[in-house]
């Protein structure tokens, strides 16, 4: 188990390379350089530049001074957008808040999602059914820029209940977190129903009705158990795509997350925290996926891990 | 400063615009009946504090090198240049300086400091560090994005360039670029030199003679001699970057001298810019020792000479700052904090705005313009005009809009018009030409003297809208347009390419331009947008026939619009040059007499039109809310407000007089630099 564990993080390392030097490449061929503006620069001022930030090595050099400075010093180097400000700042300040965000939001999907799919599953074809999966259709199908402003208008707005934007105190997070949260709780529970419903005809909850268990303590100590396996599969993935679908719930709700980055320091071309935020968000996507391989192992004793 | 990507900010946008869009609609009509957007009462918040929106994070809070519309409006709050200019009008006014001089022909100019000017540490503030600053920006290790606004001091621009050396010790210059090549000429340490070519370690030099004397030259005196032929070949390591050539310095700690290169009738008014502002050589020094040279700027260390100081700076989130307690004006400023909040959509700005947490959306915000029409009958709403032109500008260098006839042609059928009531909806004015006519400096009070007379060559009929001349002059230039069905057809005129930066605004009048040459010349229009800096890469390369930019004025003076179109300009990116043109601009710029100059751009600003080098669509307005309470606002056409001048009335539910906190203090007539009296023979 646990040398699986470890060859599993391992495996991680190669993987993140290779994102490494695609990025590189990718976002040196990009059309355009970080100081190309609009008013004329004299060349020599852009080759200071260029000189500044060593942009005028050979590009083999500038990947071989990234890789050496990332490996001996963690540093994922200097911001051209930012000039006070490293790579390593701006993350070491925007990913906290990003998974605060995201855990916050895991934990509300994961709190509406589960009971909803266990309702869905056991009370199956009957209108609390129906109820629990249209609401989950909807949320599914809502996509998280319409919902917030929704969200916005009917309680800020409106009821004066929380406020409009920004990240201070907890009244700051309700809106966000739900607005991050509720498609993925509905679409956990939709996961949840439906391994529910396969677990529900097994033969071990035949067993455990008829060893006379009550109806509670048959649903949530054995069928829920293995009707979770979808979902914590999904769990991974699932959390990597709230950081980077935080994107939109950052931007309007104006919390200063790592989700616009993503696309913003490419619009910069601002080289080095393109590929910071890659990595992070690799590593990120990466561990999540192993950590859940192993929790599969804890949850269901059918997967054997070598 | 960059101009802005099209009105209403219309820059780099994406899906998320829709998003901000739906709030916002969904906002704006939640029940907002009221003469006030929002609410009219401060509840909560001190007295002396103001919360500003600032829109995004700031490039630096250095002023020698940003070019973003963030960190100019932060760091004018911080600095104070020799003048700083007025709410409103932006005439300058004192800043650190107290009085100034100027010779004749605009070229020397000498301020007198204001000897209680303090930096935030207590030390005075001196014409040094000013020199200091100038040269630093110019200095090419500094690699400053916005030293080309200095390149206006002698030798600024071959100094900046990293073409201007001096020589270390005396040298025999070789003929060839090797240590064994035959020897020639011999140049004295400490000559200068410009470099002309660079071959390897070697450079390839003239002697360079025309340096600051800081006099005015005597009547008749023969201007110095010219950089002549190259003499010779010297070794890099020989030169070295000496900059007493540039034409700044301090002749004592209260005066300080400037000798440009060109004479420039608006310096004063460059000296209130954000490149200008003076910085600390003992504060920052120690930063670039330790190869940091941008975190000087941080909170901890800062040291500043104006207003307000910085106080606190949360990355992407939120800058605050305090009253300077060294700032010589300290007593009059009557708010004591700022509270500059970082949102980048414009609806969020709103909502907060609307909820009191904002009490000005801020200068670096600006609202959508389907809100114009419902924002604009509320009291909070502040229209103004803005320093700036929106324009296309054509490849003059490819067919079919090499000639001349082609591009007026496209010109006149542009309903101009309805672009900015039906498109823009953002009460611009349409524009015939390329400076806007309130331009300070003389120009808004030549245009309103034309217009009196009947005589401003921007209003003549050849520049209104007119497509039957406008098919008239395609047929001249060779394509005779001819009616097709409901509409017109131009014979054989290839189908051309309109070229502009993704953003909503530029896309709906792309599409408006489209269908105007279409429907009025029978030309077929393709549209292509392009992410900004791919389109700039696209423009600089010369792939392109039409494509969109406009200008906004660094200074307020028509200088500035027109110098794009000089032969000589690095931003003249439409190739068109002109002799007379160039002349002309030379000619008005070396007048002393301000009417007379102000005339002479005008002169050349029609020769422009003439050339229709570039198409202008409309002069920028900007539209913003101000809760009522905020006293002393008074829109400039540089769109940067300074805190220094507003104050609140927390108990005012209407809006009030707009007295700025204290009265600018009036910087008195220049005084004047004489010639030496001419010696009796």
């Amino acid at each position: 188990m646990i040398s699986y564990a470890l060859r599993r993080l391992l495996s991680i390392v190669p993987t993140l390379l290779l994102v490494a030097t695609t990025v590189f490449v990718l976002v040196r061929l990009v059309p355009g350089g970080p100081f190309d503006q609009e008013r004329a620069v004299p060349i020599e001022v852009e080759r200071a530049l260029n000189a500044k930030y060593h942009l005028d090595d050979p590009v083999l050099t500038q990947y071989g001074d990234w890789l050496w400075a990332l490996i001996t010093r963690a540093d994922l180097g200097p911001t051209f957008k930012y000039p006070n400000r490293t790579v390593n700042e701006i993350i070491a300040l925007s990913l906290p808040v990003s998974m605060q965000l995201g855990s916050l939001a895991m934990i509300f999907a994961l709190a509406v999602g589960v009971p909803l799919g266990v309702i869905g599953a056991v009370r199956q074809n009957t209108w609390k059914d129906t109820a629990a999966m249209a609401a989950a259709m909807v949320g599914v199908s809502v996509p998280r820029f319409v919902l917030a402003p929704l969200l916005i208008l009917v309680f800020s707005l409106n009821l004066y209940l929380f406020p409009v934007a920004r990240w201070e105190t907890w009244r700051h997070m309700v809106l966000p977190v739900i607005c991050a949260g509720l498609p993925m709780a509905a679409y956990i529970a939709r996961l949840t129903r439906g391994g529910m419903l396969e677990v529900i005809r097994s033969d071990f909850i035949r067993t455990a009705r008829a060893k006379g268990l009550s109806e509670r303590q048959v649903i949530l100590r054995h069928a829920l158990r293995g009707g979770m396996l979808p979902v914590v599969s999904y769990l991974g993935p699932g959390f990597s795509s709230l950081l980077v679908g935080s994107l939109v719930v950052e931007k309007i709700f104006n919390i200063p997350g790592m989700g616009r980055y993503f696309v913003e320091a490419a619009m910069n071309r601002d080289y080095n925290l393109v590929m910071g935020v890659m990595l992070v968000y690799g590593c990120l996507l990466m561990l999540f996926n192993a950590v859940v391989d192993v929790a599969y192992a804890f949850i269901d004793p059918r997967v054997e891990l070598r | 400063m960059r101009a802005r990507e099209g009105e209403g900010g219309a820059g780099r946008r994406h899906a998320l615009a829709a998003a901000g869009l739906l709030a916002g609609a969904l906002g704006a009509c939640s029940g907002d009946d009221g003469a006030y957007f929002g609410t009219t009462r401060r509840v909560g918040k001190d007295a002396a504090t103001l919360y500003v929106n600032n829109g995004n994070e700031p490039e630096y809070l250095d002023p020698g090198k940003p070019t973003d519309m963030a960190s100019t409006v932060l760091i004018n709050q911080m600095f104070e240049g020799l003048t700083a200019y007025a709410p409103g009008d932006l005439h300058a006014t004192q800043g650190v300086a107290l009085r100034w001089e100027k010779s004749d022909d605009n070229r020397l100019f000498r301020f007198h400091l204001r000897p209680e000017a303090r930096w935030s540490d207590g030390k005075p503030v001196t014409a040094h560090d000013f020199e200091y600053s100038w040269k630093r920006v110019l200095r090419p290790a500094t690699a400053s994005l916005a030293a080309t606004n200095l390149h206006l001091l002698k030798n600024g621009e071959l100094f900046n360039l990293g073409k201007l050396k001096a020589l270390r010790a005396d040298v025999t210059l070789r003929t060839g670029p090797r240590p064994d090549a035959p020897p020639g000429p011999a140049l004295a340490k400490g000559a200068y030199v410009v470099v002309m070519e660079r071959d390897g370690a070697y450079a390839l030099v003239a002697a360079h003679r025309s340096l600051p004397t800081y006099a005015a030259a005597p009547p008749g005196a023969a201007p110095a001699g010219d950089d002549g032929a190259p003499l010779g070949f010297v070794a890099e390591a020989e030169l070295v970057e000496d900059d007493r050539a540039v034409g700044v310095r301090a002749a004592d700690d209260l005066t300080l001298d400037v000798e440009l290169a060109r004479p420039t009738p608006y310096f004063t008014d460059v000296t209130s810019i954000t490149t200008l502002l003076p910085v600390r050589r003992d504060v920052i020094e120690p930063f670039e020792a330790r190869g940091e040279p941008d975190l000087w700027t941080r909170p901890e260390s800062i040291v500043v000479n104006g207003p307000y100081t910085l106080d606190e700076w949360k990355f992407r989130y939120e800058i605050t700052m305090k009253r300077n307690p060294s700032y010589w004006a300290r007593d009059t400023l009557k708010v004591h904090r700022v509270v500059w909040i970082q949102i980048e959509q414009a609806h969020g700005t709103m909502e907060l705005y609307k909820a009191g947490d904002l009490d000005y959306l801020g200068d670096n915000t600006s609202l959508p313009s389907e809100y114009l029409a419902k924002l604009s009958t509320k009291k909070d709403f502040r229209r103004s005009e803005y320093l700036g032109t929106y324009w296309y500008e054509f490849n003059t260098r490819v067919p079919p809009v090499d000639d001349v006839r082609v591009r007026r042609a496209l010109n006149l059928a542009i309903d101009k018009r309805q672009i900015v009531e039906k498109v823009t909806q953002g009460g611009q004015r349409p524009a015939t030409h390329y400076v806007p006519d309130f331009t300070g400096s003389g120009y808004a009070a030549q245009v309103a003297e034309d217009r009196r007379r009947g005589a401003d060559p921007f209003a003549a009929p050849e520049l209104a809208f007119d497509p039957e001349r406008a098919r008239a002059l395609l047929k001249a230039a060779g394509y005779e347009v001819v009616r097709a069905g409901d509409g017109y057809r131009a014979t054989g005129f290839p189908p051309i390419e309109v070229l502009y930066n993704t953003g909503e605004g530029n896309k709906q009048i792309a599409v408006a331009v489209q269908d105007m040459w279409k429907r009025h010349l029978g030309i077929s229009v393709t549209l292509r947008n392009e992410e900004w800096k791919v389109m700039l890469k696209n423009v600089r390369d010369g792939h392109f026939q039409v494509a969109r930019f406009g200008w906004i004025g660094e200074y307020n003076h028509p200088h500035s619009w027109l110098a794009t179109f000089l032969s000589s300009s690095p931003q003249n990116r439409t190739g068109w040059a002109d002799k007379e043109f160039d002349e002309l601009i030379r000619t008005a710029a070396a007048t002393s007499d301000l009417e007379e100059s102000i005339r002479s751009y005008r002169e050349a600003e029609a020769r422009a039109v003439e050339g229709m080098a570039k198409l202008p669509f409309y002069f920028y307005t900007r539209s913003t809310l101000v809760k009522p309470w905020v006293r002393g606002f008074r829109p400039n056409p540089r769109n940067i407000q300074l805190m220094k001048w507003l104050w609140i009335d927390p108990d005012a539910a209407e809006g009030g007089p707009d007295e700025p906190a204290s009265p600018p203090l009036e910087l008195p007539a220049p005084g004047r630099l004489a010639p030496p009296a001419e010696v009796a023979p």
